[in-house]
């Protein structure tokens, strides 16, 4: 299987895609072709958020889309939400996510176009809308590893990041591209990040355990989330800094991502967990734009608290990160081994509740006060300006350098060696 | 500036760009064009930058205007210091309207003297998210670094090489940068000649380079494609 997606519009094949090419968004339904008998013969429940069917500016529809599956029978929960940071110039591919029945293994995925290395324009649909190479990028490596996950659960491929490597680059070497006027040690042509999960139950002994592969390239991330131990980074980004906080204040240059015209390597590493747990992938539109690390964790556990379904999860997620960040955002997950949405909220109320008491409530008088991305331009935060806010930058850098210290060696737990750094 | 209005949660990029404007005749066609687009300059960035979903917290501009040493050592390098744009918007414009089109001598120009004030400035350092960028506009290759390092007015300090430069550029792991990491971005309008092209855009790290025609002064850029590249850049 792969899921349903409830789509918008469908962009015809770009020019010189390869044989058997699928629309960006119809990938998932392709996988469930090859294999509709063995694969997951769940019925989705499509969630069509209330703002899904509203026009935006211009008649656009509202750029977010979001999708689930919930079905407790089989222990198995399933979503995915994207957002657009501007309508229509999104370059977030739709998230992917999979499940096999057969086979007993899923992979989930995310990929990032990257628009100051990819921004030329490449390609031109039919309705003359022109799209950058980030753009495509992002939906030629989807698509790649849609291909690379079919083959795996059905044909036997073997799950490694080098095969995945290959896979990306046979789509991406026959998709369209444009020689750019630009040239430089930062352009890139169909650049984009990944990062994705593959996994696959077994049962070496009487309990089932969840063989995880983390597979990525730049900054996106792959996490587990378990009530016990809370948010764990499996990815280590490629970029040259690691620390998560500094992360946050540098915004810097990767130094490794999926391309058409240079090399690059997938990164990957095996692990073992128990059942049950939740597989995270997100684009830094959803960790890249908070105040301290452990904000992305205590987003997806208040919307979870908050939600009577995993509709109105997927919705809550999308409207929280639409309203801190300043980037597209895109983020898949799957929970495997849970009783239902009501077993799973409530297996993580109590960390939610650790979270709160060490990361919300210690918060700066005045932080939640701070011009937010929509609204900030230059010297938007005198508005915000009172006695009391005086010191506020050091109070803030403060407490993230604190609250950083007591999160970073749990979410850090399973964070990978250092790659070889690629210029 | 205020704390308050410092301190903008990890939302918005601070921006310093330092423009390096080869000031000799042929460069007539982008000058104007520079000195007409000084007053919308800091709107126009923040309309493209926008449109990205990204904000800029600060903006400073540093103009370096290079001739050649060679020629008249007198002019060859004319410089501001760092301008908060938009509140110096007016030092910026009149900086750069008395800046003549005149002169070079040979072709080379003295680029690199120019390339290495720019990366020695002194960059912000303490707002997050810093972007230090610079933008190099010249139709002309370049002098080698130190050939006119005896004439009088020579900027202190300027590297002996090309080699010696790149290390203060710095790449992964170097120990002599003094351009951080993180933050450093390299624009180039120069033709598709030696230095610009190679050595430096293809092997400098983090560099975009839009070849122009050599000796035709840029005038194939407009303003807007300028910006871009420049936000694209960030």
């Amino acid at each position: 299987m792969s899921g349903h997606q409830e789509h918008t519009a469908q962009p015809p094949a770009p020019v010189g895609a390869p044989t058997g090419y699928v629309p960006p968004g119809q990938g998932s339904r392709a996988t469930a072709q090859p294999y509709p008998a063995s694969a997951c013969a769940l019925s989705p429940a499509v969630a069509a958020p209330p703002d899904g069917a509203r026009p935006g500016p211009g008649g656009r529809p509202v750029p977010q889309r979001i999708w689930c599956v919930d079905h407790d029978r089989m222990g198995l929960l399933a979503m995915s939400v994207w957002t657009e940071r501007v309508p229509g110039r999104g370059e977030d591919a739709e998230p992917f996510v999979a499940h096999h029945m057969d086979s007993g293994q899923g992979m989930l995925a995310v990929f990032d176009g990257s628009g100051g290395a990819g921004a030329a324009p490449v390609w031109q649909a039919s309705d003359g809308e022109s799209r950058t190479g980030a753009w495509v990028g992002a939906r030629v490596a989807r698509l790649a590893a849609d291909h690379w996950f079919h083959d795996v659960a059905a044909e036997g491929e073997p799950a490694t990041p080098e095969t995945l490597c290959s896979y990306l680059q046979f789509f991406l070497g026959r998709a369209p591209q444009r020689r750019s006027k630009i040239s430089g040690t930062m352009r890139r042509q169909l650049p984009t990040t990944l990062a994705a999960v593959h996994y696959r139950l077994v049962c070496p002994q009487a309990e089932p355990q969840l063989e995880l592969q983390p597979l990525w390239a730049g900054d996106s991330r792959a996490y587990v989330l378990r009530p016990g131990t809370g948010l764990q980074v499996l990815t280590r980004d490629h970029t040259r800094e690691s620390d998560a906080l500094e992360l946050l204040r540098t915004d810097p240059p990767m130094t490794n991502l999926v391309c058409a015209d240079r090399d690059f390597e997938i990164d990957g590493q095996r692990l073992i967990h128990s059942l049950p747990c939740v597989l995270v992938t997100a684009t830094d539109g959803f960790f890249g734009y908070v105040h301290t690390p452990a904000d992305f964790e205590t987003l997806l556990l208040s919307t979870l608290q908050d939600a009577a379904t995993v509709e109105e999860w997927a919705d809550l997620i999308r409207r929280a990160v639409q309203a801190c960040t300043a980037d597209d955002a895109s983020l898949a997950l799957v929970a495997l081994g849970y009783g239902g949405f009501k077993d799973l909220r409530g297996q993580f109320a109590a960390r939610l509740e650790e979270l709160t008491d060490r990361y919300v409530r210690t918060r700066p008088r005045g932080l939640d006060r701070l011009p937010s991305a929509a609204g900030g331009g230059p010297g938007s935060g005198a508005s915000a300006a009172s006695e009391d806010l005086a010191d506020l930058p050091a109070r803030v850098r403060s407490w993230q350098d604190s609250t950083w210290h007591a999160y970073r060696p749990g979410y850090e737990t399973h964070l990978p060696p250092a790659l070889e750094e690629y210029a | 500036m205020s704390n308050i209005e410092q301190y903008q949660g990890n939302l918005q990029y601070a921006v310093d760009i330092v423009l390096c404007i080869d000031a000799t005749g042929s460069m007539f066609p982008v000058l104007d064009n520079v000195k007409s687009s000084a007053l919308q300059f800091h709107d126009r960035l923040n309309d493209v930058m926008a449109k990205k979903g990204k904000a800029i917290s600060q903006l400073r501009l540093k103009v370096i205007a290079f001739r050649d040493f060679g020629d008249d050592y007198s002019n060859a390098i004319q410089q501001t210091g760092f301008l908060h744009l938009p509140e110096q918007a007016r030092s910026f414009e009149e900086f750069v309207r008395g800046i003549d089109a005149t002169g070079g001598g040979d072709i080379p120009e003295s680029g690199l003297e120019a390339l290495a004030l720019a990366v020695n400035s002194p960059w912000e350092q303490g707002l997050d998210r810093r972007r230090h960028v610079i933008v190099m506009f010249t139709d002309a290759p370049a002098h080698a670094l130190g050939k006119h390092a005896s004439a009088q007015s020579y900027p202190a300090g300027i590297p002996g090489s090309l080699d010696e430069l790149f290390e203060q550029w710095g790449y992964a792991r170097s120990q002599t940068a003094v351009m951080e990491q993180s933050a450093k971005r390299l624009v180039l309008f120069a033709p598709d000649q030696a230095p610009w092209s190679d050595p430096i855009a293809e092997e400098w790290d983090l560099t975009l380079h839009f070849a122009s025609k050599a000796g035709q002064g840029l005038e194939e850029f407009e303003m807007d494609e300028i910006i871009e590249t420049i936000a694209n850049s960030l």
